[in-house]
């Protein structure tokens, strides 16, 4: 016994004497639940195990390399005036589960209940409207994750309990015990902390360094294009509360509303294509996006040719885009299919509210491994023209906290696989359910050839007209792929 | 093709191996499958036949004949240069055979002379680089080219044994040399089928073209290799989907009988 222990004072003297000096090794501290990652399942997460009774004993840590205490935290008590472009859809299920269980009070003010989607094809007269009162609410992704904090903070929790550590990043992870998958891991940040830790989540992206660490395989293609985010401001409040996709051969593009007369947008395009529309005049945009809803793609692609080889105006473009989008509206049968058929026209586009992002779809084999579990887009990652992204990851979140809770009921280890693989059995399926949707879809909708462009549409206009199959896609989405809150 | 990444110390034993290796042997000095070098004079009537009597007499023995007048052979050569044909009742002479061969062997072996074989990878031309390189050598001939392809095709031995084997070859050789990612695995079929395919095309294409120095041959072949790489894509894609989908069932049986 005294061997073993003078070797370990030994082996921490030893690394000492090689650390640098930034970076103290200390011996590792002891955490419960160590999550990578603070983004809106990693913070639901925290809340989650500290608001429910069963798990609030457990050491929590939480780790994240951005800015999470000032940014995130002071967007809560003094919110910017305009709309952040990071918007997502919150589907009921995923609301309840953040309201009812996690008892995060959402700034509610600041959201958008909206009543269906008005679907339709860019190179046909295919629509399907799927209307459904509260089918979902478009919310900040700032706003999730600062409630979120926001209730970590009301808990008034001792360091013992929980731990935010942010602008720090993960170092390194190893396992305490280098032969034995099953021993906790240790986990090494930036600054030289270290903890081991009885049950790791990886709530951490994309590039998931705790997927790599698990060797849990990801699946899956990019799509070699990039979806372009912004945040609009309309010429007046919709008079019909719901959201616009329109699916053009170059990608979908959609009008989502938010409170008043601002909107947020999605806008799908190859590599190319997106850098010209991030590079325009704010005013040579808007009017590009009020064209891209209601113009065919020859004249969009007239546009493109034109700003690319810069030989069109700004206000040229302007004036020929209003031209041909009066051409149309003049020729409806209706005056008031202008309000039913094309989303409000765009004011103005807010200035720095544009970025773009890759577009990708991958899925992990598995969301556990022993002392690991995967959460959000470390295990998914989806095209967001369904909507599903952000409530796939709350779907994880709920059903993780479950496993965990039935798992201590049971007096189960919460880092075994054992506890863990029921929130994977819970997950997968409807996951893939998910990724499958907006995969078809966008598989569907990506090509201009005339026989699928037919098919497609006499497809869309059938599921259209009838409502036994419209209104199992309109559930679909509306629930995220789970039971409708009225029936549990 | 050896020759050019053998050194010659090597070839005369310093280093010995337990099995064969061809480093252990003197460099080919023939042009296989032809039986002659470079320095021989049968290459020499021939690719003088392609390069002056060709384009003036047409794929024919009196072009061969030509060639020997004016280099000032005996007539007699023009046996020895057939030798290594099997006469055939329903193909052209066994000379003209050997010149139609010599035709599509010595331009496959030109088109790789000055790419030496350790060139790094993104030094390497395009796969249509190589396409156009091949179909701009046939020009001097262009108005001979369906007499050519004719001859080439007659169901036979010479099909079986010659045309076809080279026109493999060509296609192994333009994606070898050329930048275009190789597989291991059943692509590597596919992607010498397509661009064997594409060459064929645009050959037959170009011996009905009439446009000024054959650019109109160069857009169809560009365009035709451009269809079949993205064939390829689809492929890609397909397979991609379909390995997808099986492990992710995989996945969901193994969920499914997960649950604790």
């Amino acid at each position: 016994m005294m061997l073993v222990r003078s070797r370990i004072v030994w082996q921490r003297f030893v690394a000492r004497g090689f650390a640098t000096g930034g970076a103290k090794v200390k011996s590792p501290q002891l955490a419960d639940v160590l999550i990578v990652g603070g983004g809106p399942a990693g913070l639901t997460l925290a809340a989650a195990i500290k608001a429910s009774p069963a798990l609030k004993h457990f050491k929590t840590v939480l780790v994240d390399g951005g800015d999470i205490k000032d940014k995130v935290g002071s967007f809560y008590d003094s919110p910017p005036e305009n709309y952040t472009n990071r918007v997502v859809s919150l589907t009921p299920p995923s609301l309840d589960f953040i309201k009812s269980k996690v008892g995060i009070n959402l700034m509610e003010d600041r959201m958008m209940v909206y009543d269906g989607v008005y679907v339709t094809d860019g190179c046909s007269n295919g629509t399907i409207d799927m209307e459904k009162d509260g089918i979902s609410h478009m919310v900040e992704i700032l706003n999730v994750q600062s409630s979120a904090l926001k209730r970590l903070t009301d808990l008034q929790l001792g360091e013992d309990s929980f731990k935010l550590i942010d602008k720090t990043k993960v170092a390194s992870i190893k396992y305490s015990d280098p032969n034995d998958a099953t021993s906790w891991p240790i986990v090494t940040l930036e600054d030289g902390q270290a903890f081991k830790t009885r049950l790791l989540v990886g709530a951490d992206g994309f590039n998931s360094p705790v997927r790599a660490f698990s060797g849990i395989q990801s699946r899956g293609w990019f799509y070699n294009e990039f979806g372009i985010v912004a945040t609009m401001k309309l010429e007046y409040p919709p008079y019909k509360v719901r959201g616009w996709q329109r699916f053009l051969p170059t990608g979908p593009i959609a009008h989502l509303p938010l409170p008043d007369d601002n909107a947020t947008l999605v806008w799908t395009h190859n590599d190319e294509t997106t850098k010209l529309l991030v590079s325009l005049t704010p005013e040579a945009f808007t009017a590009m996006v009020n064209a891209a809803f209601v113009l065919d793609n020859a004249d969009m692609q007239y546009y493109y040719n034109k700003l690319k080889e810069k030989s069109i105006t700004d206000k040229d473009l302007i004036e020929d885009i209003d031209s041909r989008i009066q051409q149309v509206f003049d020729n409806l049968e209706n005056e008031s299919d202008i309000d039913e058929c094309y989303p409000t026209r765009i004011a103005s586009i807010i200035g720095e509210s544009r970025a773009r992002f890759p577009m990708k779809m991958f899925h992990a084999d598995t969301y556990c491994a022993e002392r690991i579990a995967l959460l959000g887009d470390a295990a998914h990652t989806t095209h967001p023209l369904a909507g599903q992204g952000l409530n796939m990851g709350e779907g994880d979140t709920e059903a993780l906290v479950n496993a965990l809770e039935k798992a201590t009921y049971r007096g189960l280890d919460i880092g075994s696989l054992l506890a863990l693989q029921p929130f994977w059995a819970d997950r997968y399926s409807t996951n893939t359910i998910l990724l499958g949707i907006a995969d078809k879809c966008h598989k569907l909708y990506g090509t201009d050839f005339a026989p699928m462009v037919g098919l497609r549409t006499i497809g869309a206009n059938f599921i259209n007209n009838f409502s036994p199959i419209k209104d199992l896609i309109t559930n679909t989405l509306g629930t995220s792929a789970r039971e409708p809150i009225a029936k549990k | 093709m050896l020759k050019n990444f053998v050194p010659k110390r090597t070839a005369f034993g310093l280093t010995r191996f337990y099995h064969p290796n061809p480093k252990e042997y003197v460099p080919q000095l023939t042009l296989p499958p032809l039986l002659y070098g470079k320095d021989s004079k049968q290459y020499k009537i021939l690719s003088h036949s392609l390069d002056v009597s060709v384009p003036e007499f047409g794929f024919n023995e009196r072009a061969i004949v030509n060639s020997i007048n004016l280099l000032g052979y005996p007539s007699s050569i023009l046996s020895v240069i057939g030798s290594s044909n099997t006469p055939s009742f329903l193909h052209s002479s066994t000379a003209l055979m050997e010149l139609l061969k010599f035709n599509l062997v010595a331009k496959r072996y030109q088109l790789s002379e000055d790419i030496p074989l350790d060139t790094p990878v993104e030094e390497l031309p395009s796969l249509e680089d190589l396409l156009i390189k091949r179909l701009k050598m046939d020009v001097p001939i262009g108005p001979h080219l369906s007499q050519l392809i004719a001859q080439l095709s007659i169901p036979g031995p010479f099909l079986t044994d010659t045309s076809l084997p080279e026109l493999h070859r060509l296609a192994d050789d333009m994606i070898y040399f050329s930048s275009e990612k190789d597989h291991p695995d059943f692509a590597w079929y596919a992607k010498r089928m397509g661009v064997s395919t594409a060459y064929m095309s645009s050959k037959l294409f170009m011996a009905q073209d009439r446009s000024p120095g054959y650019v109109d041959t160069f857009e169809f072949a560009k365009d035709k290799l451009k269809r079949i790489m993205k064939l390829g894509d689809y492929y890609n894609n397909a397979e991609e989907y379909a390995w997808y989908v099986l492990m992710n069932s995989i996945n969901m049986a193994k969920s499914k009988a997960a649950r604790g």
